[in-house]
């Protein structure tokens, strides 16, 4: 009988020991002062989670917004080290048709047109761009091909051949139609380069000057 | 009416004659109902290459609204008036200034939400065209495969109440009380009897008496089981128990938004990085703003069922969308959403997200495992699936230790190669140039390329300051 009990026991604790855990919880914690340090990281619930004694998930959730998902005061330009053009410089037009059409006309790229830089927008073109406007700006991205029907169609890039790169500029930074703000997440600089990726695709872009410099590199070996 | 009395086939007749005129008639009605168009006889493919490329991102044929009115029922709206959708179209302002009640009504009605429509660049074949296309249009079929369903569904079922060690338990407790039970009323037998047999008041022997007296007689077979508990039991558990302190492995945590990885990075394909569009920027791979999910979802407004939908509603709240009319609600207190942060590191560890996608150049995959394919919700991955994702695609390496500690950090930065063709920053030319400026820089260069993979720690990975400081 004692024996049985003494199993039993085991048994009892062993299963306790192997529960299934919660993917809510962070686990096992010990001393987690350097996990939750003073330092503000974002989205990081410094001191203001849940599972800190006296804290509900509500008050968590208020404490982390007035700390961590901050929107920036209003006219910060953010800081990105010496490049000029990476600044999120104050974008004159405004968010309108007459924006639009004046940034087509007065709106040029600072950034030199070099197949450095081309390939840098093909790199972001690929990240940001390519699940709706396709690979090759056909406008037959992912989304638009599986999402069976629920996204709109997207104009091809052949049909905008001549676009005015200012006008790029301006749709990237407000959006147009469906299409919504990307100047989060390109800063200016980046822009330019995916706008010189795109005339690439579009067929009157700096396609001509890749190919010269390959021809000189042949030409000189 | 075939089946109407075969006695009266003079009334049968009357009656399929008026019949017949009545379908004629109706079926005449219908036609002029919707096939009295304006414009008409265009070339459908060509309409419909037009109309995507020029209308179609801000006008729906569903009878949503986009950035702009539907065009569903576009050619009854303006029966009759060809010459006026053509100057519409190509000059919306001027076809306002010509003072037409319906025109005057539609853009008192949408201008002030969305703005004038652009001048149009195109000819009259092109909206003739385009008009045959969006009155006579047919919505896509599409085509659901066998595994379709799957990507849709809300929680990936991993271990739930079928894990039968619950069972057990729950067998072993009520036997554990049925024992204590029986054995507690056997007691209280044996000492009445004893109490009734002797007539003196000794107290029964204790649970802990006997146990003890049991232990002291057969003290070879106690010894050697204590041992076997304690070595095979214990310790690994006690050990298990406090390798898990501090490291959050399997945490994922609910969100403020049931996101659908499978869905949205698998199905639809979007790079992981549209949305953690920080990851190749900063220390963190970045939570996506609302403002981020409306770029996609001002259009899509309905999930593929009533849950998803009420997950999609959750964005517009956040943001103030009202999708019926599909603009933003003036003046509304907009919210950042809170998503819950899932791992966190300790202080005296630095891990930079952006070092190990632009660099390393490594697949999100590498750590955070099929998330594009099996997760709800994101999360590093476990060691199995890790190890499992390894075997099926070369370029992920695998990792045996368990994720999120230490072991696995240097474990990965052991096996890592380093591609020192395909970089700009001049770092590897720098080390390769301090090598072999020495001879004991050039027997180490030689050791490191002795198996032909220069790996990250090689190149100092191991180097405790590397990552503490």
């Amino acid at each position: 009988m004692k024996k049985t009990q003494l199993i039993i026991a085991v048994i009892v604790s062993l299963c306790f020991a192997s529960c299934v855990t919660d993917e809510n919880s962070p686990g096992l914690e010990y001393m987690p002062d350097m996990y939750r340090s003073p330092a503000i990281e974002a989205y990081v619930d410094y001191g203001f989670d849940e599972f800190k004694p006296g804290m509900t998930s509500d008050s968590a959730k208020v404490m982390r917004l007035k700390q961590s998902v901050r929107i920036p005061v209003e006219g910060t330009i953010p800081f990105r080290g010496g490049d000029q053009l990476a600044y999120n410089a104050p974008y004159p037009y405004p968010n309108t048709e007459a924006g639009y059409e004046g940034a087509g006309v007065g709106f040029k790229s600072p950034l030199p047109t070099s197949p450095e830089s081309t390939a840098a927008g093909q790199v972001l073109f690929e990240k940001f761009c390519i699940q709706c406007h396709g690979e090759k700006g056909g406008g037959d991205g992912s989304i638009t091909q599986k999402s069976g029907g629920k996204y709109p169609v997207v104009p091809s890039y052949e049909s905008r051949k001549g676009l005015a790169e200012g006008k790029m500029f301006h749709t990237i930074t407000y959006g147009k139609g469906l299409m919504g703000s990307h100047a989060y997440i390109l800063n200016q600089k980046e822009r330019w380069q995916v706008i010189q990726y795109v005339k690439v695709l579009m067929g009157d872009g700096p396609e001509v000057l890749v190919e010269d410099t390959v021809d000189e590199d042949i030409a000189s070996k | 009416m075939k089946s109407g009395n075969n006695t009266l086939p003079k009334v049968q007749s009357q009656l399929s004659r008026s019949y017949k005129l009545l379908s004629s008639l109706a079926i005449l009605f219908l036609s002029l109902q919707t096939f009295a168009t304006i414009h008409e006889g265009g070339d459908y493919d060509a309409g419909e290459s037009v109309f995507n490329n020029n209308c179609a991102t801000c006008h729906s044929l569903d009878g949503s609204v986009l950035a702009a009115p539907s065009l569903k029922g576009v050619a009854l709206r303006w029966k009759g008036k060809d010459e006026l959708i053509n100057t519409w179209i190509k000059n919306p302002k001027k076809a306002f200034a010509t003072g037409d009640a319906y025109v005057v009504g539609m853009a008192n009605k949408w201008t002030p939400q969305f703005g004038w429509m652009q001048n149009q660049a195109v000819n009259d074949v092109d909206i003739n065209n385009v008009l045959t296309y969006v009155s006579e249009y047919v919505p896509p079929v599409v085509l659901s495969s066998v595994g379709e369903k799957d990507w849709y569904n809300a929680k990936v079922e991993e271990v739930g109440e079928d894990n039968p060690v619950f069972w057990y338990l729950i067998l072993a407790v009520i036997f554990a009380i049925i024992a204590v039970a029986a054995s507690g009323a056997g007691r209280a037998i044996g000492s009445s009897i004893q109490e009734r047999e002797t007539g003196d008041g000794v107290a029964p022997k204790s649970y802990g008496d006997r146990v003890k007296g049991w232990l002291w007689d057969n003290k070879a077979f106690a010894s050697i089981l204590t041992f076997v508990i304690v070595i095979f039991f214990l310790i690994p558990w006690g050990y298990n128990l406090g390798m898990a302190i501090n490291i959050m492995e399997g945490h994922m945590p609910d969100q403020p938004i049931a996101f659908n990885h499978k869905l949205h990075a698998g199905k639809n394909g979007i790079n992981c990085e549209y949305c953690h569009n920080s990851a190749s920027k900063s220390k963190h791979a970045g939570l996506p703003e609302p403002m981020l999910c409306m770029n996609c979802h001002k259009g899509v407004k309905k999930g593929h069922n009533d849950e998803m939908t009420a997950e999609i509603q959750k964005i517009y709240d956040y943001v103030g969308f009202d999708p019926e009319a599909g603009t933003y609600i003036a003046d509304y207190d907009q919210q950042p959403i809170t998503w819950n942060k899932v791992h966190n590191l300790p202080d005296h560890v630095y891990f930079n997200h952006s070092q190990h996608v632009n660099v390393a150049g490594l697949a999100c995959q590498q750590c955070h495992g099929p998330v594009d394919q099996d997760y709800m919700l994101g999360k590093v991955a476990t060691s199995e699936e890790i190890m499992k994702l390894a075997e099926e695609d070369v370029s992920i390496i695998s990792l045996e230790k368990d994720v999120l500690t230490m072991g696995w950090c240097i474990e990965c930065h052991n096996k890592a190669g380093i591609s020192v063709m395909n970089t700009e920053n001049g770092y590897y030319q720098e080390i390769h140039d301090r090598l072999i400026e020495t001879d004991l820089g050039k027997r180490d260069l030689k050791k490191y390329l002795e198996d032909n993979v220069i790996t990250v720690k090689e190149l100092g990975g191991w180097e405790c300051s590397k990552c503490h400081y």
